[in-house]
């Protein structure tokens, strides 16, 4: 079976294709002019250069956030219709869950991080254990120190991943590190890998219910709750 | 015996997710359309990132609607056409992600369309017999235009708004008012009680004969208002409403007018949310059979945004040839004429 993976969360627009479990392409674009722009024709160049029909497509996966607002929407919206025109399967998985399987080793805390604006993150915390990769930390929106102080209250050393790039080495307290270059940005081999190891918990019965993960809500929303004096916090 | 032509059209600009099917450019077999005017209103207007929100739940849903109500397969869709501006970029970007995947997955042409000629070929849903040339007057939320139509492809830009749309003044008028959103239906349906000539309004007087300008006649309403609650004097709201409405009617209907004289032509169509306005079809109707013309303008449900203008558009850029990459973008500044 074929797959088709995409990960538009952050700034790159990021598509692979997989037959039963094995990487055959994988492209990863940094998109100055938007990929709203790129994605579809990135796509489409990737099932011509591994010569795969549209038809031998068996399922779809997508990274659904936390990420860009923009970015989700233009991931799922596509990623939808595809599986709906294709009569094929379509996967979902946490941008962050995904991140983490950019460098699925034991030993460490993985700690994918996307930028969640106005200096924040969103994070979660992971442990690659005996071939699985466990949450141990749920996402959730944090400033800076706050992201690093929850990896650095595990005892392995603690790798950060995802939008790291306004992060230097030498300021990070000790046993947290950067990942490698090649393995911070979203990669949709890991969306791949992230959706056949969840298996059908990432499968939805109508491509439809699949949406995005926002965690936060609209500024307006917030603006007129704090306005009508009604406590925020839940969804 | 040619093929029928079946066009699935996509909208999402603003605050309706839709999605229609279109046999041969005039006969509609959907007209699926998700409002999201309550999710908005207690905001007081169109807030993005919520109608962005919105679409992404609606846009698959209300495609897979029309198709079921057309009784359409996909495998039968003859091309897919997407508004790709103006609007809000979110919002678009929705709509259009969800059209070129499916004119991908299908291998059917992708056609962008400009939101502003779409209100225009409402028209001819409107009325089946309509053939350019006409003059369209395009009156929304977010623009007001004067349009030549010369062929279904050829349109020429006669005038337009140098500030505020005509939509506009009305919501903001409205909201002033205290009228709840969407402004302008609430200012008609008050009209109805107030007295039009109770106010004397300014309306500007611009050197171009066909371009127009709001904001000079919304401040004066506005300022009116301010005076009187100042001075401790009671604001009849109906005779505000009734006297702003004649106003800006009357500069849409005499430039609409002098236009369609100096070009020689006898139709005119109207187009746009503010077409559906009761008091502007009566009056510039009239005034355009006193000038030899008559009007053409949509049913309300084709006034709103909906998809079936962007399904009757697409089929003619269709016809014409005209197809679209997949890497099309979203214009959300994309004007008229151009």
């Amino acid at each position: 079976m074929w797959l088709l993976a995409m990960d538009t969360a952050g700034k790159v627009c990021t598509t692979a294709l997989l037959k039963d479990e094995t990487v055959v392409a994988e492209e990863t674009v940094h998109r100055l002019l938007g990929q709203a722009e790129g994605l579809l024709p990135q796509i489409e160049q990737l099932l011509q250069n591994c010569q795969v029909k549209k038809e031998e497509i068996g399922a779809v996966a997508v990274s659904r956030g936390p990420g860009s607002f923009t970015g989700l929407r233009i991931g799922l919206s596509t990623a939808q219709a595809l599986a709906w025109a294709w009569g094929c399967k379509l996967l979902g998985v946490g941008t962050l869950e995904a991140l983490a399987y950019n460098l699925p080793v034991e030993g460490l805390i993985l700690s994918p991080l996307m930028d969640a604006q106005k200096g924040n993150y969103y994070q979660a915390l992971y442990r690659f254990k005996e071939g699985n990769m466990e949450e141990i930390v749920p996402v959730a929106v944090v400033s800076k120190e706050e992201a690093l102080a929850r990896a650095a209250a595990c005892a392995e050393p603690a790798y950060l991943l995802g939008e790291v790039q306004k992060l230097r080495q030498e300021e990070l307290p000790a046993g947290i590190f950067l990942a490698p270059p090649a393995l911070q940005q979203p990669k949709a081999v890991s969306v791949a890998y992230a959706a056949l190891a969840l298996g059908e918990k990432a499968a939805v019965d109508d491509p439809a219910l699949l949406q995005p993960c926002y965690i936060r809500r609209s500024e307006a929303e917030e603006l007129w709750e704090r306005r009508q004096g009604i406590k925020s916090g839940n969804e | 015996m040619k093929e029928d032509i079946y066009i699935l059209g996509i909208e999402s600009s603003c605050d309706e997710t839709a999605a229609a099917v279109v046999k041969n450019g005039r006969e509609v077999l959907s007209n699926v359309i998700a409002s999201q005017v309550p999710v908005h209103r207690k905001f007081g207007g169109v807030v993005p990132e919520i109608a962005s929100r919105q679409h992404i739940q609606a846009v698959l849903p209300v495609i897979r609607q029309a198709l079921d109500e057309a009784k359409v397969a996909q495998k039968e869709l003859t091309a897919v056409a997407v508004t790709y501006g103006p609007g809000l970029v979110g919002a678009l970007l929705v709509g259009l992600s969800a059209a070129k995947a499916l004119a991908f997955a299908l291998d059917r042409p992708l056609i962008g369309v400009n939101h502003l000629e779409g209100h225009v070929f409402a028209n001819f849903l409107a009325e089946p017999e309509l053939e350019p040339p006409f003059l369209a007057l395009v009156v929304s939320g977010g623009h007001t235009s004067l349009l030549k139509v010369t062929d279904y492809n050829a349109f020429s830009l006669l005038g337009e708004t140098r500030d505020d749309a005509a939509g506009e003044a009305f919501d903001k008028v409205a909201r002033y008012l205290g009228l709840p959103y969407p402004g302008g239906p609430e200012i008609e349906k008050l009209a109805q009680k107030g007295d039009p000539s109770a106010l004397a309004f300014p309306i500007a007087r611009l050197a171009s004969p066909y371009d127009f300008s709001f904001s000079g006649l919304k401040s004066a309403v506005i300022n009116y208002v301010h005076s009187q609650v100042q001075a401790g004097r009671p604001v009849v709201k109906a005779d505000v409403a009734a006297s702003f409405q004649k106003t800006i009617i009357a500069a849409l209907v005499n430039k609409t007018i002098a236009a369609a004289r100096a070009e020689g032509l006898t139709q005119i169509a109207l187009a746009g949310g503010v077409a559906a306005n009761k008091m502007l079809q009566k009056t510039l109707s009239e005034a355009a059979a006193a000038a030899g013309a008559r009007l053409i303008h949509p049913a309300p449900i084709l006034c709103t945004d909906n998809a079936v203008m962007i399904a009757s558009r697409g089929y003619y850029l269709y016809k014409a040839g005209i197809r679209s990459p997949l890497s099309l973008n979203a214009a959300p500044a994309l004007g008229l004429g151009g």
